[in-house]
């Protein structure tokens, strides 16, 4: 049975949408929604990630066949829902703006320039207070350098781990840390009282540092520090020999983000620039507004207004999955992977590393991520999770407790002239098993109370040695099996058997041509059989199928014990 | 830049898939009911046939490979 369109309508009334304004966000007809909602139509992997986001559910709640789903709590909504709600209701205003003024024309005109200079003022007024403030972020709570982690913690305390070599870990005081930053052999912290603090740093730099008032924003490079004020404008030490600081002529600047060597500014518009050498740089130019940018040597990836994830690589290499990604509020990046932190809390990551994949899918309730060349870390507000390279000790790695199923037991095969049939015992936990044989590979199949699989002999060889190998696959807490092996020799089975004038066959064979012909386990039925048992109800004569040619006369001679037929009824 | 959804993952099938490779897979038979699938933003395998894709899973179906 199909639970998706109880499940469509189930979600859909506990908030109180309507049929048309579901297919306005899923951008489709309102015939085409109600289509999803009967059943006649399936929704796309794109539009399920709509529904999850717009719910408040988890993507496998709407993905899993079930009737099962989480109806979240309207009264917990957050900004997204009322933007959702503020949307829904505008349309019904405009209409009642537009009846009250075709109605009223001249009062309406009054009071629409009322309105216009009402809100000229504000503009006025708004641009004269100070125009950039600090903003409190959980990503700008996390930041990592090849050898060291930095991070705030729940209660405004500056942590840090690995590395500690020019002591950058140390004096990390700071009364209301809003950002961290960490560069090579340095940690720099905002404060919300718009200082910045450093530790590590060389002393001409730090007293700079101390100088910075009423900073909204910073970055660190490899060797260089970027901030900027509340009134626009950027300021740089460090290392002056890559340009990452040539930003002087800056203004109304709003964020920064530095690369290894260099500096990105955003200015109150959303426009971009730039200053350094670093990979993917020229294609700054095409963007407007961007959220957060991660480089390494050899990426960069900017993390996009809309929230997804675009690469830039110096060898051509792509990264498409994470490409693929949306709703990310967090990227990351080393020499060779791409990481994205979604909304719900999970890290995604592109990496040619699939136990490094798996670990990073295990973590949750993530608010920050970041990287350097060969490891990531994930901060939950407590606690940091990394994988990769700890040679300094930059984390502490979690050993997963994990239970390694058993292997299946009393394995047996049969071979008949068209499958090898796999038959085993399963064991407790298992989630599937994964059987091969060298000709491929296949799930078996539940039947009563043994796991089964068959395998196509089109492709084995008469007298060839194969081996079996069954996997007992874990999920969560539970991990795969070791491999229970088994060889055999393929022997094709024995052409003994034949029928009528045919060629000869094997046992299978020649019993499932009995089966056709309504002789089946010792029982007639279907109407071939007929010429078998004519309109009467009789007693059948088998054989012992002893490898001799039966024709039809024989086979009405055929001994089956205890074995009648019906004419004309299937039994 | 190209992008392409790769987004599924069929277990014991190499590389991603896209929707509409995978609604493919499924029902030309290649993804069978008892295989597993996920996608990078779900927490965990699931069978075809416990997914609300068993939709498109049509006619006779074959553990064979």
């Amino acid at each position: 049975m199909n639970y998706l369109p109880n499940k469509l309508v189930k979600l859909r009334k506990h908030y109180n949408y309507s049929q048309s304004y579901l297919a306005e966000v899923l951008d489709v007809d309102t015939l085409e929604y109600m289509n999803y909602e009967n059943g006649s139509k399936m929704i796309s992997y794109a539009q399920m990630k709509k529904l999850a986001s717009l719910y408040h559910v988890d993507l496998l709640e709407i993905f899993s066949n079930s009737d099962d789903v989480t109806l979240y709590d309207i009264s917990k909504a957050n900004t997204d829902e009322i933007n959702i709600d503020y949307f829904t209701a505008k349309k019904g205003l405009f209409g009642k703006i537009r009846d009250f003024y075709l109605a009223n024309k001249i009062t309406s005109t009054i009071i629409c320039l009322l309105l216009i200079t009402i809100g000229v003022l504000t503009v006025i007024l708004k641009n004269t207070a100070r125009p950039y403030t600090l903003v409190r972020d959980n990503i700008n709570r996390l930041s990592v350098s090849e050898t060291t982690v930095i991070y705030i913690d729940d209660y405004s305390g500056v942590n840090g781990s690995g590395s500690n070599t020019n002591g950058e870990l140390s004096n990390l005081i700071s009364s209301g840390a809003i950002k961290v930053c960490e560069g090579e052999g340095f940690s720099i912290i905002l404060d919300e009282n718009g200082t910045v603090s450093s530790a590590g740093l060389i002393s001409k730099y730090a007293r700079e540092l101390e100088e910075w008032r009423n900073i909204v924003d910073i970055a660190a490079g490899r060797a260089h520090v970027l901030g900027v004020d509340s009134n626009g404008r950027v300021h740089c030490v460090g290392d002056e020999s890559t340009g990452a600081c040539d930003v002087n002529d800056a203004k109304n600047i709003s964020k920064v983000f530095a690369t290894i060597n260099g500096s990105i500014l955003l200015d109150e518009t959303g426009a971009i620039t730039y200053s350094g050498t670093f990979i993917g740089s020229g294609s700054l130019r095409s963007y407007h507004d961007i959220k957060d940018v991660a480089s390494s040597e050899n990426i960069l990836a900017i993390l996009t207004k809309d929230s997804t994830i675009d690469v830039y690589t110096k060898n051509s290499a792509n990264y498409l999955l994470a490409e693929s990604w949306s709703d990310i509020v967090d990227v990351a990046c080393g020499d060779s992977y791409v990481a994205g932190l979604d909304s719900f809390g999970k890290v995604h990551i592109e990496i040619d590393n699939d136990e490094i994949t798996r670990e990073v899918e295990m973590w949750s309730n993530i608010i920050a991520i970041d990287g350097a060349s060969d490891y990531l870390i994930g901060f939950d507000g407590k606690n940091i999770y990394g994988v990769g390279n700890n040679r300094y000790g930059q984390f502490v790695k979690e050993e997963l407790v994990k239970q390694k199923l058993e292997m299946v037991s009393d394995v047996e095969y049969s071979i008949d002239e068209k499958y090898v049939t796999v038959q085993f015992n399963g064991v407790s936990n298992a989630s599937a098993y994964v059987v091969a044989i060298d000709v491929g590979i296949g799930i078996s199949r539940r039947l009563e109370d043994v796991e089964v699989v068959r395998f196509g002999t089109e492709n084995m060889t008469e007298g060839k040695n194969y081996t079996i190998s069954i996997t007992s696959v874990g999920e969560g807490d539970y991990m795969d099996s070791d491999v229970y092996k088994l060889n055999f020799t393929y022997t094709k089975p024995e052409e003994k058997y034949s029928f009528f004038t045919g060629g000869s066959m094997s046992e299978q064979e020649f019993l499932d041509t009995l089966g056709s012909i309504g002789v089946d386990s010792g029982r007639i039925h279907a109407s071939e059989a007929e010429d078998l048992c004519a309109d009467q109800t009789v007693k059948v004569l088998s054989s012992s199928l002893d490898g001799k040619t039966y024709g039809r006369t024989e086979l009405l001679n055929m001994d089956i014990e205890y074995t009648y037929c019906r004419i004309g009824k299937d039994d | 830049m190209i992008k392409k959804n790769k987004i599924w993952k069929i277990k014991g099938f190499e590389g991603t898939f896209t929707d509409e490779e995978l609604v493919s897979l499924i029902k030309a038979g290649e993804v069978k009911p008892d295989y597993f699938i996920t996608s990078k933003e779900m927490r965990k395998w699931v069978k075809v046939s416990n997914s609300i894709y068993q939709f498109y899973i049509g006619g006779e179906h074959d553990e064979n490979i």
